[in-house]
């Protein structure tokens, strides 16, 4: 090995990310090389204070104390929700008849439905709580860009006009996904996004919002609606009726239909605001309709 | 599953029950072991031992409530790091303006021979010293370097696990620690004791 390329190496080397055989190369180059020794020195003195300075600190014992007695409320509170999810999520077998195992290519639906609604439910406390508390469009769409690498088309306000409190990053049904909350005139309105499509299950009752098909599924109080749009998985979760979460939804397609096209490249176009004027969509249609 | 569960005329207590004290036990065995490597991550992320408890609890708190999401308990730990890092990405957005500026990159320059720390011991007041001052220098980093650094050094993972954490990918992962112990060695070098002075 050259002195470059020992040296180059040397963070990988302390690091322990070289294999044996690498790892044992740069150390017979060390043995005969005082410059590449030298170097190393300096990198090993680094290495050995922060260890030190590592390894100082306990966690003070009040701390582990007020952690376990903020679990043991917690968990009252989290019972509450958990159970009307666990009924929920029963009633969601027994009158969508949809199976967990199903044989689609995606993950399954209620899995996704379920989380969603988890994540709606958890995310109805102080602003605070989410990791970006903005308003601002642009700012959340750099944030979802960063965090999920995707940007995808979103509604700057909801369908009453109702304005964003912010988002945060959740799993549904094991992929990672944008919530973005709006407050709704009474409860909030949870808008998840996931940068990937999601096929629908077989025989899931599906409408027609806007000329996209859209899959609502109710969740006890809380209706849920999710669509595939441009690449990405759209779910809505609301406690509210099923023509007001297609009403959302319809604002969230044709807000995608108007940046594509209206407006030059997606990265490059603006958020636009919705108006606050209550617009329903205009056609909704059951499966096999006209 | 749940329906088994209701079919089978489980009640429902029992079934909220057994699932809180589940996640109550699971968060004993998998998450308070971690508690310490917690702490210290918070102490270099965050700049008083009051924030870093906040951050740790916040994250201990939001980890008992995504415990089910946690279906490896092997990964528990790179799993808690990650609603730490998480939590303390919002810390630092709420306290946007109060960050530190960036530390300048500037060509190498060696540290002072510094006594031996191989042994992770702290044992003279100049050795003390010396360590603050890594500490303060780790501080002054810019954020993801010093999350570069945190992870590396205090939690002590892997590449490929960092940059699951981190959410970079593992070249980037390589020259954020590189660009980082950069730094600190120009911090360092700039404010360590004369080499003289270390030999005690």
């Amino acid at each position: 090995m050259t002195c470059r390329e020992v040296r180059r190496g040397l963070d990988l080397y302390l690091d322990d990310e070289l294999t044996v055989l690498e790892a044992s190369r740069v150390q017979q180059h060390l043995d005969r090389c005082d410059g590449c020794r030298k170097t190393m020195q300096v990198q090993v003195s680094l290495h050995g204070m922060l260890t030190a300075d590592a390894i100082r600190d306990e966690a003070p014992a009040r701390l582990r104390e007020r952690i376990l007695e903020r679990v043991a409320k917690e968990s009252p509170k989290r019972a509450a929700w958990l159970r009307h999810l666990i009924v929920s999520a029963a009633l969601a077998f027994l009158v969508c008849g949809i199976l967990l195992d199903s044989d689609t290519s995606g993950p399954p639906v209620v899995p996704l439905a379920t989380d969603a609604v988890a994540w709606h439910m958890d995310s109805r406390g102080p602003p605070h709580e989410l990791e970006l508390s903005a308003a601002d469009p642009a700012r959340l769409a750099g944030w979802m860009k960063e965090r999920l690498g995707m940007v995808p088309d979103f509604p700057a306000n909801g369908v009453r006009g109702d304005r964003m409190l912010g988002a945060r990053v959740t799993v549904l049904a094991t992929y990672r996904a944008a919530q973005l909350v709006y407050a709704g005139t009474d409860e909030p309105v949870s808008l998840f996004i996931m940068p990937r499509p999601f096929p629908p299950p077989p025989n899931a009752p599906e409408r027609v919002v806007e000329g996209v098909d859209v899959y609502p599924v109710r969740l006890g109080e809380i209706g849920v609606v999710w669509w595939n749009d441009g690449g990405h998985l759209y779910l809505i979760a609301a406690r509210a009726s099923e023509a007001d979460a297609l009403a959302f939804a319809a604002l969230c397609v044709r807000n995608s239909r108007m940046k594509q096209g209206t407006h030059g490249p997606r990265s490059a176009r603006p958020a636009i605001r919705s108006t606050h004027q209550v617009v329903f969509p205009g056609v909704i249609r059951a499966q096999g309709s006209s | 599953m749940l329906a088994d569960r209701v079919s089978l005329g489980m009640s429902e207590a029992t079934v909220i029950d057994q699932s809180r004290d589940g996640r109550v036990q699971r968060f004993h065995e998998q998450i308070l072991p971690h508690l310490t490597p917690l702490y210290r991550a918070a102490l270099r992320l965050v700049s008083t031992s009051a924030d870093a408890e906040d951050l740790v609890q916040e994250t201990c708190l939001r980890a008992f409530q995504a415990l089910d999401q946690l279906k490896d308990p092997a990964a528990a730990k790179a799993w808690v790091f990650a609603v730490l890092r998480s939590v303390s990405l919002r810390h630092f957005e709420r306290e946007a303006g109060s960050i530190v500026a960036p530390v300048e990159l500037s060509e190498a320059r060696p540290l002072p021979q510094a006594p031996s720390f191989t042994n992770a011991a702290a044992d003279s007041p100049l050795q003390r010293a010396l360590i603050e001052e890594v500490r303060a220098a780790t501080l002054r980093l810019p954020r993801p370097y010093r999350e570069a650094i945190v992870m590396a050094h205090v939690a002590g993972f892997s590449y490929r696990e960092m940059s699951q954490i981190l959410e970079i990918p593992v070249g980037t992962v390589m020259s954020r620690l590189f660009r980082a112990r950069r730094m600190l060695r120009d911090a360092l070098s700039d404010t360590a004791p004369a080499p003289s002075k270390l030999v005690s």
